[in-house]
């Protein structure tokens, strides 16, 4: 028996593994089924301001990471907004979000339907652009490197300072610097058919790295991690991911998440896990389980050492490689760094598995 | 419990005949003031003064269903029409009007934005309370189809006095905390 003591703290002994299943090489993937709309008009930027949980920039179009969500602060949709350009030279928006079928209505319906009489014209896009994402290249750290800044507030939320530097998520047409963590890279929005400049220097890989890149930073994304009409946005690190603004006037769903963030509590965050068999957190790819779970499976605590048993469950949203993001209580990621309780999902052969969480490398830490 | 403290008290402390007089003593009635309760506050169905022109919709490219004229339907209330009538004697304008907008934004989506109507277009309607005038209401077409049943209120509070619009039959559930801002009602 392992007599291991666990330090508080991010459990910085998982990290080497989570970097030992990515290929380190600068990596570039094609992202299937994303749509695209494309929002232009004169009134474009203060019909989006109204809207997205984000403040928008209005005097000029610039790109950035925001949410959607609905009149009771719950997420619909998590969203890349990129800058373009049309051929006659007038500026518009393309918003880029994950369009599987779900509990939320559809994107362009619901953005339609708060038109009214501005100055906006929406289009699908979808045929004409593919999504793509790139990472691990050298000049990313010119603009992406740690430590960052961060702003704490005493509910539990954290939102990023961006009151240095420039604009964070860049300022090129179709290119959006990943800055929802720390070494995410770069997004892009390439024409349907053509492969984006960055591929000539990136090495081609599929989607699922792209999916393991993602989950191994903690960054939840799409409608199976961030679930319409159902997520908060601050448990779905949307705050951490510097998707709200928390200092703009009314948008759709900003009474409940200003109120959380100034009086209420965030207890569950989305986290990375680790999914193996025996109860030793794993320290090699081989302890990793490699079967396909099914999506949003219940996780249950089991209590360890003396203490009362923790009720309700959290869930394993998506998992890939024994890798996975799941939305736990915060105060179970640390009762699992002491050893207090273990985290233990059913698969479908009703073999139990355990579910170790840790924090992220580039997590805030006050 | 209290009551019967309180009988006990009056037992103990008067004589009878003081008790019996207390019984029959004829208490003061005021005459009820007349105030009205918000639920029946004397309102009454506008009358369509002016509809919107659908070649001119057309022009513009507005994407709206005009509603025809019997299915408008804007209720008012006499408080408002009332506060109409003196705003324009004041400003000595019988075409002075106030234009209610809904405008998307807002904690729930969607807000009315309520202002002195300067000018009127080929795309408003205009609604008037039928005998106190002039109350003038411009309400223009897209805003008509999602305010469509309402009542239009002036309220005085401490808060302040303002133009309201209630019973939105297109709004679900009760609203934002400052009342300004509703969901649409799929």
């Amino acid at each position: 028996m392992n007599s291991r003591v666990w330090i508080t703290g991010p459990m910085s002994s998982l990290l080497p593994l989570g970097r030992s299943l990515l290929p380190s090489v600068p990596s570039i993937a094609r992202l299937p089924s994303r749509s695209v709309l494309a929002v232009a008009g004169s009134q474009a930027p203060e019909f989006l301001n109204g809207v997205l949980a984000f403040a928008v920039p209005q005097d000029s179009p610039r790109p950035f990471f925001s949410a959607i969500l609905n009149a009771q602060g719950r997420v619909l949709y998590d969203l890349f907004v990129y800058t373009d350009t049309n051929p006659d030279g007038r500026p518009k928006y393309l918003i880029e979000y994950d369009s599987h079928p779900s509990d939320g209505p559809s994107l362009y319906d619901l953005l339609k339907r708060y038109v009214l009489r501005a100055k906006v014209k929406i289009r699908d896009v979808s045929q004409e652009y593919d999504s793509w994402a790139a990472w691990g290249s050298e000049d990313i750290s010119t603009w992406d490197s740690k430590p960052r800044k961060w702003l704490f507030a005493p509910s539990g939320a954290i939102e990023p300072d961006w009151t240095y530097g420039d604009w964070p998520w860049g300022s090129e047409n179709r290119v959006i610097r990943d800055r929802r963590a720390v070494g995410m890279g770069y997004r892009m929005l390439a024409h349907k058919g053509d492969r984006p400049s960055l591929a000539s220097t990136h090495e081609q890989v599929s989607s699922d790295l792209y999916t393991l890149h993602r989950i191994l930073h903690g960054v939840p994304e799409g409608v199976d991690e961030i679930h319409p009409t159902s997520a908060f946005p601050m448990d779905s690190n949307l705050d951490v991911m510097g998707a709200l603004g928390f200092r703009k006037g009314c948008y759709v769903g900003q009474e409940l998440t200003v109120r959380t963030y100034h009086i209420g509590a965030v207890r569950k965050r989305t986290v990375p896990v680790f999914i193996h068999e025996t109860d030793q957190p794993p320290l090699e790819k081989s302890s990793l389980v490699q079967d396909a779970l099914s999506s949003n499976l219940d996780i249950h605590p089991t209590v360890i050492s003396d203490r009362p048993k923790p009720r309700g469950s959290g869930k394993l949203l998506s998992s890939t490689q024994g890798v996975g993001l799941a939305l736990l209580r915060t105060d179970w990621v640390s009762d699992v760094e002491k050893r207090n309780i273990t985290l233990q999902v059913k698969s479908a052969a009703e073999k139990p598995w355990f579910v170790t969480p840790w924090w992220p490398e580039w997590w805030p830490v006050q | 419990m209290a009551s019967r403290v309180l009988a006990q008290a009056f037992r103990s402390t008067c004589r009878r005949r003081a008790f019996l007089s207390l019984s029959t003593r004829a208490y003061s009635v005021s005459q009820p003031m007349r105030s009205a309760f918000a639920q029946h506050l004397p309102s009454a169905p506008t009358t369509v003064l002016s509809m919107p022109n659908p070649k001119y919709l057309e022009q513009e490219e507005i994407d709206v269903e005009l509603i025809p004229q019997d299915e408008a339907k804007v209720l008012i209330t006499d408080r408002a029409a009332e506060q109409l009538r003196t705003m324009s004697e004041r400003e000595k304008d019988p075409n002075a009007a106030l234009r209610i907008a809904v405008e998307s934004g807002g904690c729930h989506g969607y807000q009315y934005k309520m202002e002195l109507a300067k000018n009127r277009s080929e795309d408003d309607y205009v609604f008037s309370h039928p005998t106190i005038k002039p109350s003038n209401i411009v309400v223009d077409a897209v805003s008509l189809s999602l305010l469509n049943g309402s009542t239009i209120d002036f309220a005085t509070e401490l808060i302040g006095s303002s133009f309201r619009v209630s019973d939105n039959p297109h709004a679900q559930g009760n609203g934002c905390g400052c009342g300004v801002s509703w969901e649409l009602k799929i």
